[in-house]
């Protein structure tokens, strides 16, 4: 693997996510989604379990018949693989995730987390590697929290 | 990304709001009109007089439009435009915005051709996760139960005479049926026999394996030989962009394959010109599908068995892509024992039997086999 090998496309999402968010802009969304700096630091040991499932799928593959995710604790990653499972992706899964999403009772870092879970979800079936993955998932922990993992994840790589 | 179509949601339809739990016989009430909604889908199909008479019969306002909206082959855009001037969305009708807003979705996904399984799961997220869950093992146990079957069509191709290897790396076909897509999927799968298609829909669940059967049986009636073709093409470019994480399985048939090969003896010519003679003599069309059936390896294997005239006969019989890939893989094998050149042919006269036979066979019919071909089958079959 190769974390942040690329750090202007790193970059770029992560302006990307900012600038969606700011054209999409909502109060209400906007107020579901608030939490503390550091709540947020709870989201990359999260990642890290996410990554995992990832690399797991794909090298092992789903087995469809065994419910293999029943031992997970998260409902939502738990549902979304099950969607998975089922041979969907795209367009379609998102519509899905992002409905989920707009009627979840839950709010602040709870329901950010929801959106990494789903976020990770689409990756996963999409087929797309770690590095993506982990591109697309940083952001959601804010530009600080997103650059000391970036860094800290570098160094690792380089040690 | 995802978070980008969440807030599109909520500029579009506002804050889902907060109106309190509904009641468990709410919830229980429009979870069986969404039930009844894909019962009326699936049953009436392009009936348009049938969903006009559902939408009559329909008490609430949402379902009543979805149906009369289907009824009258409404454009998916057109589907929003109405349900937002329905007023059922605006500012005094919101207490019950997620069932709207569930009937809106599911109406445009049947609209856009989305199959009514998908449309169900759509629906039943407006329910929220726990309800989505409950709903999606009762769509599982459903479509477990609806015990629909393939006939045996095949159409020669790259993926069909490529698939047994693909399914050695099931991660790598269960991704690439999801990055194709069911519709680009089950086109290109439509050309492999039954027994390969059973193998891919065991890499995905119930609900997955139902649409794919659902939609390959349509792509047998709609799509010609070529269009297959094409798909199988398509398909399997992409299991080649695949990148696989692992080469296990492929250096454990190296291994097997450089075991195999270890004790080079002189051919049997007795064995050569008969299993010649049997491909000379068999119908094309039953060679085609024998050699479908029949592993790259495999019909290397075979060739080494035969003399050159019926090499140009069954190559001619493959695809130009496998014909690459089978002489390739001659190039790198070595002379093989009498045994295991006796043990290949008859393999090959097994699976050349099997297309024979129909699969309506009833007891004390014979098969339509001619009779030396029958001949040189049991011959062969019967060696030691």
């Amino acid at each position: 693997m190769r974390p942040f090998g690329d750090a202007p496309l790193f970059f770029h999402t992560v302006v990307c996510a900012i600038l969606y968010t700011m054209i999409y802009w909502n109060a209400d969304l906007a107020a579901k989604i608030r939490c503390t700096r550091q709540e947020m630091e709870t989201l990359p040991p999260y990642i890290d379990h996410l990554l995992e499932v990832s690399k797991t799928i794909r090298t092992m593959g789903i087995r469809p018949t065994a419910d293999q995710f029943a031992s997970e604790k998260d409902s939502f990653l738990r549902y979304g693989l099950l969607l998975v499972s089922e041979g969907m992706a795209g367009e379609l899964l998102e519509e899905i995730l992002s409905v989920l999403l707009y009627v979840s009772d839950l709010q602040g870092i709870d329901f950010l987390r929801q959106c990494v879970t789903a976020e990770a979800i689409l990756s996963i079936a999409n087929g797309e590697d770690e590095d993506t993955l982990l591109r697309k998932l940083l952001p959601y922990c804010g530009i600080d929290e997103a650059l000391t993992a970036m860094t800290k994840r570098k160094s690792e790589h380089a040690d | 990304m995802l978070i980008e179509r969440l807030a599109q949601m909520y500029v579009h339809w506002g804050s889902p709001g907060k109106t309190g739990e509904p009641t468990e016989r709410k919830r229980d009430q429009a979870v069986a009109a969404v039930h009844q909604f894909l019962d009326v889908i699936e049953s009436t199909a392009e009936d348009r007089k049938a969903l006009f008479t559902q939408s009559q019969q329909s008490r609430r306002k949402a379902t009543k439009l979805a149906y009369l909206l289907l009824a009258g082959e409404t454009e998916p855009t057109a589907i929003h435009d109405t349900f937002l001037r329905s007023g059922l969305l605006s500012e005094g009708q919101r207490s019950n915005k997620p069932e709207v807003l569930l009937w809106f979705a599911g109406t445009e996904a049947i609209a856009r051709g989305i199959h009514p399984y998908i449309a169900f799961l759509i629906m039943s997220s407006y329910f929220g996760l726990e309800t989505a869950e409950t709903e999606f093992r009762w769509l599982q146990e459903r479509a477990g139960a609806s015990g629909v079957k393939l006939e045996e069509y095949i159409v020669p191709g790259d993926l069909t005479d490529s698939i047994e290897e693909a399914l050695k790396e099931p991660a790598r076909l269960q991704r690439t049926i999801r990055i194709a897509g069911m519709p680009l999927s089950a086109s290109a799968f439509a050309g492999c026999s039954v027994y390969y298609i059973e193998k891919i829909l065991a890499l995905v669940g119930p609900i997955g394996a139902l649409i794919l059967t659902q939609m390959i049986q349509s792509a047998r009636t709609n799509l010609v030989s070529d269009e297959i073709g094409t798909a199988q093409q398509a398909f399997l470019d992409l299991f080649t962009q695949e990148e696989t994480e692992s080469t296990t399985s492929e250096k454990e048939a190296g291994a097997a394959e450089e075991a195999f090969f270890e004790e080079p003896k002189l051919p049997d010519p007795e064995l050569i010109h008969t299993t010649t003679s049997l491909v000379m003599e068999a119908d094309a069309k039953i060679l085609k599908a024998t050699l479908s059936s029949m592993s790259n390896g495999e019909i290397t294997l075979l060739l080494r068995c035969l003399d050159a005239i019926a090499h140009e006969r069954l190559l001619n019989l493959i695809s130009p892509g496998r014909q690459k890939r089978v002489l390739a893989v001659i190039q790198k094998t070595e002379n093989a024992t009498s045994e295991q050149m006796l043990r290949d042919a008859q393999l090959f006269a097994q699976k050349l039997l099997a297309a024979y036979a129909p699969k309506n066979l009833k007891p004390g019919e014979t098969l339509g086999i001619p009779e030396k071909l029958r001949g040189l089958i049991s011959y062969l079959l019967s060696r030691e």
